[in-house]
């Protein structure tokens, strides 16, 4: 699979607000590289969807994890951009409160366990 | 590490982060709206949907349908209740058992995610809560099943009395629980409750208004005295 951002054109550079107790936590959270399913199980809970749907391509080298619910924008997005976000109090987007708590389980495919 | 790198696309955006630029996202417009969230990742070793399916059969538990390929994938639940049927393991839970939660938000009460792990320490199956308050909480005790069924069996019947006690009878139970106002007793109530496999009860959640509601599209089963003697039965006493 080729790499995905195809083109440069009209791409914009966002940073993450990183705190170093990130790292810390994904340690403590995550021990199974699969556990990044999970985040986003979770997080597709969290933002309404009725429906997951999980595709295998290109022999196994590329998953594609899809669900209906509210969309990553607006305030999601800065909250996205802003790892260790303490999402406790905010409810999703069904108005219900949020399973997904520390605001670092994206971080979880990145993490390499044996790493720590 | 699962990806080397993942595309994101949601609603009229395009995101694009990589390992080696763990604190960098890439945006482009989305030239078609999407509705939902998509994840490409390019999987640093290649996965297979059996793997997959296999993972979710031990660590998925919630009511929201996963499809992995188009079939619908194993709910964790099921795979549980047939290991315990067989008598596969004994199992074991890791129970909030000091801090039983009143506050417990609705969608944990409905969209539970547990993980069961074979545990070298102990012989049998360890079923936790995934929820990561649970996970990284000091209070998280591991229980065996027998002992689990025990403390729920004594909250169930501490519950029950403590409504009866503060609502006299069944009926006066059911209108509260089913048109009114609610209390911390009764929202334990369907936290335990759930912690079996009541479904009936999934239909209610607690609001910020602190109003008990039914949550939409759940079965309505309100106003019959079917849950309650269902709990009755459970929990080994008349009312």
């Amino acid at each position: 699979m080729s790499e995905l951002v195809r083109s440069y054109e009209n791409v914009e550079r966002l940073n993450i607000k990183m705190s170093p107790r990130v790292l810390k936590d994904l340690a403590v959270l995550y021990s199974d590289p699969l556990d990044a399913l999970r985040e986003l199980i979770q997080n597709a809970v969290d933002a309404g969807a009725r429906n997951i749907s999980i595709r295998i391509l290109d022999n196994g080298s590329t998953m594609v994890f899809e669900h209906d619910g509210a969309p990553i924008e607006g305030e999601d997005l800065e909250a996205f951009l802003t790892a260790g976000t303490d999402r406790k109090e905010k409810l999703s987007a069904t108005g219900k409160k949020q399973i997904g708590f520390f605001g670092i389980g994206r971080f979880s495919f990145f993490h390499d366990s044996r790493r720590g | 590490m699962i990806a080397d790198e993942v595309e994101i696309q949601t609603g009229s955006n395009r995101l694009i982060w990589r390992e080696n630029e763990i604190e960098t996202i890439y945006r482009e417009p989305l030239l078609q709206y999407l509705k939902g969230v998509r994840w490409i990742m390019r999987l640093k070793k290649s996965i297979s949907p059996a793997e997959i399916r296999s993972y979710l059969c031990y660590c998925y538990f919630g009511s929201v349908p996963i499809y992995i390929d188009g079939e619908r994938a194993e709910i964790g639940i099921h795979y549980l209740g047939d290991l315990i049927a067989r008598g596969e393991g004994s199992p074991y839970r890791a129970v909030y058992v000091h801090k039983i939660p009143f506050h417990r938000e609705s969608t944990i009460i409905v969209r539970d995610i547990f993980q069961i792990n074979e545990n070298r320490d102990l012989p049998g199956i360890v079923i936790f809560t995934d929820d990561p308050r649970i996970k990284l909480s000091a209070q998280r005790t591991i229980i065996h099943d027998k002992e689990y069924k025990e403390w729920i069996k004594e909250t169930y019947i501490s519950i029950l009395n403590a409504i009866y006690e503060k609502y006299g009878t069944v009926d006066e139970i059911d209108r509260v629980i089913g048109i009114s106002s609610i209390n911390k007793c009764i929202y334990m109530l369907i936290y335990a409750y759930c912690l079996f496999n009541g479904r009936e009860l999934f239909k209610y959640a607690i609001f910020k208004d602190e109003m008990l509601k039914p949550i939409p599209g759940s079965k309505i089963i309100s106003q019959s005295n079917v849950k309650w003697l269902y709990l009755h039965e459970k929990a080994g006493m008349k009312i």
